[in-house]
């Protein structure tokens, strides 16, 4: 459902993510933990395109969403004027793609100057696979450690802005296109009121609708921000530190619904330092260290039988 | 609520204190005697007449200076703009048959006006300066009135009369304003004496408070404008006795125009030949002495409707 | 005494020049320049977030030079050399070119309020938006500006307060603000404490009230939020 190849993110000098791999399989639940600054908040982000990553590639669904990354495509490389020197040099094909990756030496920020069948092939690449980030992000729902309610909105409105605007967009679209010739924008607006106050009943908060969010407590604003992400039915949700910003006794009611939400089949990407619900949630963990995945499997394979010795001394610390 | 209550009743007070304002004015518009300051001046000013054949004559003036250049708020627009200067330029324009367009600025700007070619011709009491005919080309002289043909030296009451000679003044601070003519004759007068002559001001009226607040013994005028200022001063303010000893070539006023417009330069020295031949300046000068309220009527030789008694 | 006699007789006399003319003309000159300084502040703010380095660039040193320079040498600049370049501004009033100099002079002020009031706005806000899949339009206009809007316009308030008594250096081309107003009086009465003392009350009275009304609406702003 949601392949990340290669990930390279770097804020000014700082490399946070050194080549991070993985792929999320439809209805699996994966936890990553590590220590602070190890990369996970910031792979979270790239999956979503939050942050753009530097190097590499995100996938959704089959569908590309960063522009397509040279160094993954070996027929690209090829087709660069840099390999054909290398090769015209007297290296060997593998030897030449070996050299081009350790040394960084494709000109990949001007497609032009490594020649045009090198370009064409990049374009083709993503004109046959890309897809629009917006609506890419809108199959991923995202919960922040700080809630990021929208403060000038209801409650409701923070829940249907997104279905109304986007709804209405698509509806528009569709009619260019002769079809749904008897929904009206009113519907949009309708539907999404009433799945907004079903999504409000679920958390029972009915009766917070049309309050505005600087009035609800810690819990409540999070649990109002995951059912603002469900409201885009998306087909997986990414949980960035869900409960870290809350006060002890609001952490059960989050963890709760998250809880649900798994049970149900949804498809989730947590970061987390609640290990006891790492364990009980997870259907795979990933523990992070130096921008690199250090340790993945079970979480019996990663908190039982730990190999990494960072994954080991991490683990001794937060587990006793 | 209570707030905006508060507001609403500052409000009201304005506009009261604006009521009341208008009541005053309404009573002292009518009053006797001032209607006709301006009949001399009225009358010289609709004798000029321009078909305006040959384009527009722009001349910058900064009107803040009675009786050379002033307003009168009676009246509305350009006509507002009104002074000796103001009687030039319309002369000045009747005999090159231009239309005028005054533009009114600070004095400083003038200069730069002028300088810019933004205007014509800078008419605003100029006097002639070594520094100024580098920069600028200067008309020959036109008189207005004594205004510059005789430079004095202000007082406070007390001091009235007492001071006559430069030795008279020994001892005390005389101000005057920066870039002026006044400033070139105290230099002159008094640069070799123990005579305080720093304090330099950027206009006369800040000049005159100055002197009322005893910052300044003595503050050096023009002649003309010292009448001005005494006038509305309610007599506390007097002339010293002393009248400076002005070169030739600083007694008159000049218009500037800009470097090398020499054309426009040829005709209006061409016109103010034609005036001091006729001897315009006097009767000009004295209309406007009488719109500034220095002089009546009647002093000066006009009848109640502002003609010239002629003998 | 006599300065209370004499203010009472320069307003008995010259009470149109202050009260309706300055007054009037310094409110519309402000108005103008806050209303001017509002719209192309605005552009040029857009225009500083732009990701064309070029048009950030030369909107940076716009605004910079503006800031950086007296009110009183750009309305000279305005008055002598725009005209150069615009020679339609040559026939006319100079309170043309004044108006766009001090609309010039906001904007820059007004730009960088409007900058700092989104950049105040809680960057999680934008990032919330754009994850749920709204486009950054959508996000800026629905959720970001609203609540900018909210830390721009005191601060717009106080703009509006500091042009009020910037248009007094309008007065060096006589253009009928309250300063003017001074000028013209003082001029022929040579009564130069007076007229300022009345010019003084009179910035001061605008500027009061205009605050007081200001932190009303600001008030009720917040009573909304």
């Amino acid at each position: 459902m949601l392949d990340i190849n290669n990930i390279y993110k770097n804020f000014g000098d700082l490399q946070v993510l050194k080549g991070v791999s993985t792929h999320v399989e439809k209805g699996e639940v994966i936890v990553i933990i590590g220590v602070s600054g190890s990369g996970k908040s910031t792979l979270l982000r790239c999956m979503n395109l939050l942050e753009e990553p530097t190097f590499g590639e995100v996938w959704m669904e089959g569908k590309l969403m960063t522009p397509p990354d040279p160094y993954l495509h070996f027929d690209v490389i090829r087709a660069s004027k840099t390999y054909q020197k290398l090769v015209g040099g007297g290296l060997s094909d593998d030897e030449a793609i070996r050299k081009i990756k350790d040394e960084d030496l494709l000109k990949e920020k001007h497609p032009k100057t490594e020649g045009p069948t090198y370009a064409a092939l990049l374009k083709k690449i993503y004109d046959e696979n890309g897809i629009d980030i917006n609506l890419g992000r809108q199959k991923m729902g995202m919960v922040f450690q700080n809630f990021n309610l929208f403060n000038n909105k209801t409650v409701l409105e923070n829940i249907t802005l997104a279905p109304i605007k986007i709804g209405k967009q698509r509806l528009k679209d569709a009619k260019k296109r002769g079809e749904a010739p008897d929904r009206t924008p009113d519907d949009v607006v309708r539907e999404a009121n009433e799945k907004a106050m079903k999504l409000l009943a679920r958390i029972g908060l009915q009766d917070k609708a049309n309050v505005y969010p600087s009035t609800l407590s810690g819990g409540q604003k999070q649990r109002v921000a995951i059912v603002r992400a469900l409201a885009m039915e998306p087909d997986v949700m990414l949980f960035d530190e869900p409960t870290s910003a809350l006060d002890p006794e609001m952490v059960g009611e989050v963890l709760d619904l998250i809880r649900d939400l798994v049970k149900d089949g949804m498809t989730s990407v947590i970061v987390t330092h609640e290990m006891g619900f790492a364990k009980e949630v997870a259907d795979r963990v990933i523990f992070m260290h130096d921008g690199v995945i250090a340790e993945e499997g079970t979480p019996d394979e990663v908190f039982n039988h730990p190999k990494n010795p960072r994954c080991k001394e991490f683990l001794s610390k937060v587990l006793y | 609520m209570k707030k905006m209550s508060k507001i609403l009743c500052m409000l009201l007070s304005v506009a009261m204190l604006l009521s009341l304002a208008a009541c005053g004015s309404s009573a002292s518009t009518a009053a006797k005697g001032e209607a006709n300051l301006a009949a001399a001046y009225d009358k010289y000013l609709a004798g000029f007449s321009t078909n305006g054949t040959n384009g527009t004559l722009t001349v910058a003036m900064s009107p803040d200076f009675a009786p050379q250049e002033f307003y009168d708020v009676a009246k509305s627009g350009d006509d507002a703009i009104v002074g000796f200067d103001v009687l030039l330029s319309n002369y000045l324009a009747q005999e090159l048959d231009m239309n005028l367009v005054i533009k009114p600025m600070s004095f400083d700007a003038v200069l730069a006006a002028v300088q810019t070619g933004n205007v014509d011709i800078g008419i605003s009491g100029f006097s002639w300066t070594y520094e100024r005919a580098q920069n600028y080309e200067i008309s020959d002289y036109y008189i207005a009135g004594d205004n510059e043909t005789e430079q004095s030296i202000i007082c406070l009451k007390e001091n009235e009369g007492k001071f006559t000679k430069p030795e008279d003044f020994v001892g005390s601070k005389i101000g005057y304003q920066g870039a002026s003519l006044q400033q070139i004759l105290v230099e002159e007068t008094f640069g070799d004496l123990d005579v305080d002559i720093s304090n330099v001001f950027s206009d006369l009226g800040t000049a005159v408070e100055a002197l009322k607040a005893k910052q300044i013994d003595f503050l050096a005028v023009a002649h003309g404008n010292g009448e001005s200022i005494i006038a509305s001063a309610n007599d506390s303010i007097a002339f010293t006795g002393f009248d400076f000893e002005v070169d030739e070539i600083y007694k008159n006023n000049v218009c500037l125009l800009q470097k090398g417009n020499t054309e426009l330069l040829e005709k209006v020295n061409a016109a103010l030949a034609k005036a001091l031949e006729n001897d315009y300046y006097t009767g000009w000068y004295d209309a406007c002495k009488v719109y500034a309220g220095v002089s009546t009527l009647d002093e000066l030789g006009f009848d109640d409707e502002g003609n010239k008694i002629t003998e | 005494m006599t300065f209370l006699t004499n203010i009472a007789n320069i307003l008995a006399k010259y009470w149109q020049v202050f009260l309706i003319q300055g007054i009037g003309y310094t409110l519309l000159l402000s108005l103008i320049a806050v209303a001017g300084g509002a719209f192309f502040g605005s552009l040029l703010a857009l225009a500083k977030r732009s990701k064309l380095k070029i048009l950030k660039a030369i909107v940076t040193i716009i605004v910079e030079v503006v800031r950086g320079t007296p009110v009183l040498l750009q309305l000279y600049i305005g008055v002598f050399v725009f005209p150069m370049i615009i020679p339609k501004l040559s026939s006319m009033p100079y309170i043309y070119s004044v108006s766009i100099v001090l609309i010039i002079n906001s904007s820059a002020y007004v730009s960088e309020i409007i900058r700092s009031g989104i950049e105040a706005v809680d960057p999680g806000q934008m990032e919330a938006a754009r994850s749920l899949g709204l486009t950054h339009t959508t996000a800026m206009l629905s959720i970001v500006l609203p609540q900018a809007v909210k830390n721009i316009l005191p601060a717009l308030g106080n703009e509006f307060i500091m042009v009020v008594k910037e248009t007094s250096l309008a007065s060096t081309f006589f253009v009928g603000e309250l300063m003017t107003a001074y000028l013209k009086v003082k001029g022929y009465t040579y009564l130069t404490m007076e007229c300022l003392a009345i010019v003084g009350v009179l910035y001061f009275a605008l500027t009061y009230i205009l605050s007081k009304i200001l932190k009303s609406l600001e008030r009720r702003m917040k009573a909304h939020a």
